[in-house]
């Protein structure tokens, strides 16, 4: 072999190589958006980031918190920086790497970012921590974890209200404690309106494969569930998807998911991440950061007074498919829960 | 319980489809000689460049033409890096595969920013085939599908006919057992390679195309979730022939379905056990299959003329 063709095949290979991996990290930091703003009068904007490993573009958990991390960055004047698709392993490293960089305050987006955080929470004394739905705290970690449960409780109570077969379904990413939580608060929900109601469920084990979320959502149909609430995030969409095509109703997540099958998603359950956030700020900007365990619950609507950050959509195009007394009772179930006369326990572990 | 057989047997069969298109067409890549690793690369481009031309169109066979020419030029890549410049097979072909990665979710995000609502396009429908569809049992199963998997089942027949039974198909095989010989004989080794990659290349785009336009609608980064390395091992499985690939790609989407069928019927056995077949299956028939199995001679060898 010529010496002008191994090099030629080696060059072509690191071409290959470079190439791919450019795009690759161009499409994992697509927004960095690291040039500061200064704020009014505090000389120093307050420099924040939000770390997460799910996608900004996946139309639900990551985007509603990068949309929500925009408006308060306008909001504030904040110097923000933003990191999606961060794998698992490296969930750690990332967290010290801000750490580092001299961030007031981390937003760490998701339940499993929260033993991490209090590992990197005990090197950085002064940088602080707060996981979106995780559990754990210390003295610079706070966690918000929202009583999803609640949300998911109306959700079943209108699911069991209106299904006709008596089955209703859900399609679970993770069996992680937060989404479990979700599940349990859905069951409890539709138990409280018909006690016989059967509740089947499915964990896909994915938040990202909307093909195996689809399948997943058709079994559920094909053993009787006329109503699919899933909190799969990506995957989430495929379950939409199969609710569509065999027109049965869903139920969305995170976001008011109504756009993505106006037909079929009769309503989501939202939640208010730019409040979360912004009560995370004012404390870091006030100087009263209290490393707590905070559980916001139900609120009746976006913007409500109250500490709440969970809320129901509305109903949009399919108001007039919900009986009057149906939304009655749904009502009745959001005060009763907000006054406390209904108490939905937070369950981490799955029941029957 | 017949109802649940069917129910699954029919989702196994949609859950296959992604992953039997690639095969099929990484078979013929295989056969003239090019291990292309970059399939599941080229499955995510089609799966974009399929829904973006069914977005912007409207019109969706427009869609899988653009699903079907965008994993064709990646593939003109791999054979310019394999055949041409005879890099390493194995570094061209995962370089493919980053890159289809890389640029699939970076045009996605520059096309459509970030969203909370994911844009979608409508699927394609189940298309019931008369008289056959009311058979039954069977006519569910297979008679009551969209029209994209009526022509996979098409191509297993006919990808079988091409290699084997056409001129082409012999000096395709020929080159992959033998590329000195075939140009010994006048067949334009390179050229064959080429085509060969870049049919792949298309099969590719019409499995990619599959999980965008039939089964969810929409596009999102990695939503060919493995199905292209399921594609090349279904390839060994099947020995590199199209009618036992089918069998390697339908026995991961059974599995894959049963899995998920299972689950809904509650059982004690934990979920992430059963999550965990549909892979470790493969693993275990490749680790049986594998001392048998005869790949062409020529794979993953890049050929020089004029060298011993």
């Amino acid at each position: 072999m010529s010496k002008r063709s191994e090099v030629s095949r080696i060059t072509g290979a690191v071409a290959g190589i470079m190439v791919a991996v450019i795009l690759i990290t161009g499409s994992s930091f697509s927004y960095p958006t690291l040039e500061g703003v200064w704020a009014q009068e505090e000389g120093t904007p307050l420099k924040v980031a939000l770390l997460t490993d799910a996608l900004f573009s996946d139309g639900g958990w990551g985007a509603t918190a990068y949309n929500a991390s925009q408006a308060l960055k306008e909001k504030y004047g904040l110097e923000l920086t933003t990191v999606e698709n961060v794998a698992i392993p490296d969930i750690e490293p990332t967290l010290r790497d801000f750490a580092d960089q001299g961030n007031d305050l981390i937003i760490a987006h998701g339940f499993e970012w929260g033993d991490p955080a209090l590992r990197v929470g005990a090197d950085y004394p002064d940088t602080k921590f707060v996981v979106f739905t995780g559990l754990t705290n210390g003295s610079n970690v706070a966690s918000v974890f929202p009583m999803q449960q609640e949300g998911s409780y109306v959700l079943g109570a209108l699911a069991a209200m209106m299904s006709k077969t008596g089955t209703i379904g859900f399609v679970g990413g993770q069996a992680y404690p937060n989404i479990v939580n979700i599940f349990e608060g859905y069951k409890q929900g539709a138990r409280s309106i018909n006690p016989d109601i059967k509740v089947l469920g499915q964990y896909i084990d994915t938040f990202t494969d909307p093909a195996r979320g689809k399948e997943a959502g058709v079994s559920l149909i094909n053993n009787g569930a006329d109503f699919l609430f899933h909190v799969a995030d990506l995957s989430g969409q495929g379950v939409i998807q199969a609710a569509k095509e065999k027109g049965i109703y869903a139920l969305g997540v995170v976001a008011d998911q109504h756009n993505l099958a106006p037909d079929t998603v009769l309503t989501s359950f939202v939640l208010d991440m730019e409040k979360a956030f912004d009560g995370a700020i004012k404390m870091v900007q006030n100087g009263n950061f209290s490393g707590q365990l905070y559980k916001p619950g139900l609120e009746t609507a976006k913007g409500a007074s109250g500490d709440g950050i969970v809320f129901i959509a509305p109903f949009h195009n399919l108001d007039s498919e919900v009986p009057a007394d149906v939304k009655q009772r749904l009502n009745q179930i959001v005060q009763d829960i907000i006054s406390g006369k209904i108490v939905v326990p937070e369950r981490t572990e799955a029941s029957s | 319980m017949i109802d649940f057989i069917i129910g699954i047997v029919a989702s196994g069969i949609r859950m296959s489809t992604p992953s039997l298109f690639a095969a099929l067409g990484e078979n013929i890549a295989e056969r003239s000689g090019v291990l292309n690793l970059g399939v599941e690369g080229m499955m995510l481009i089609g799966a974009f460049a399929g829904f973006i031309g069914t977005f912007v169109t409207g019109n969706v066979i427009i869609g899988i033409l653009f699903a079907v020419s965008g994993p064709m030029v990646m593939a003109a890549l791999m054979a310019f890096l394999s055949v041409s410049l005879r890099t390493n097979q194995l570094v061209a072909g995962l370089a493919i595969w980053l890159l289809g990665v890389g640029l699939a979710a970076l045009l996605y995000r520059l096309t459509f920013g970030v969203v909370t609502v994911a844009p979608t396009v409508p699927t394609i429908p189940p298309l019931d085939i008369p008289f056959l569809s009311s058979i039954p049992v069977l006519g569910p199963i297979i008679f009551h599908h969209d029209a994209m998997i009526y022509l996979a089942f098409l191509l297993i027949p006919l990808t079988h006919i091409f290699l084997f039974k056409t001129n082409i198909g012999l000096k395709i095989r020929t080159v992959g057992e033998n590329p000195k010989q075939a140009d010994t004989l006048g067949v334009n080794v390179n050229r064959i390679r080429y085509m060969s990659v870049i049919i792949g290349g298309a099969f590719a785009g019409l499995g990619g195309s599959y999980i965008a336009l039939v089964t969810t609608g929409s596009f999102s980064e990695d939503i060919a979730a493995g199905q292209g390395w399921i594609a090349l091992a279904a390839v060994i499985f099947g020995r590199w022939r199209p009618f036992w690939i089918v069998l390697g790609a339908f026995v991961y989407g059974m599995v894959n379905a049963t899995a998920l069928g299972l689950q809904t019927k509650g059982t004690t056995i934990p979920f992430q056990f059963l999550l965990m077949l549909p892979y470790l299956l493969p693993i275990a028939i490749l680790a049986v299959m594998y001392k048998k199995s005869v790949a062409p001679a020529a794979l993953a060898t890049p050929y020089k003329r004029g060298e011993r």
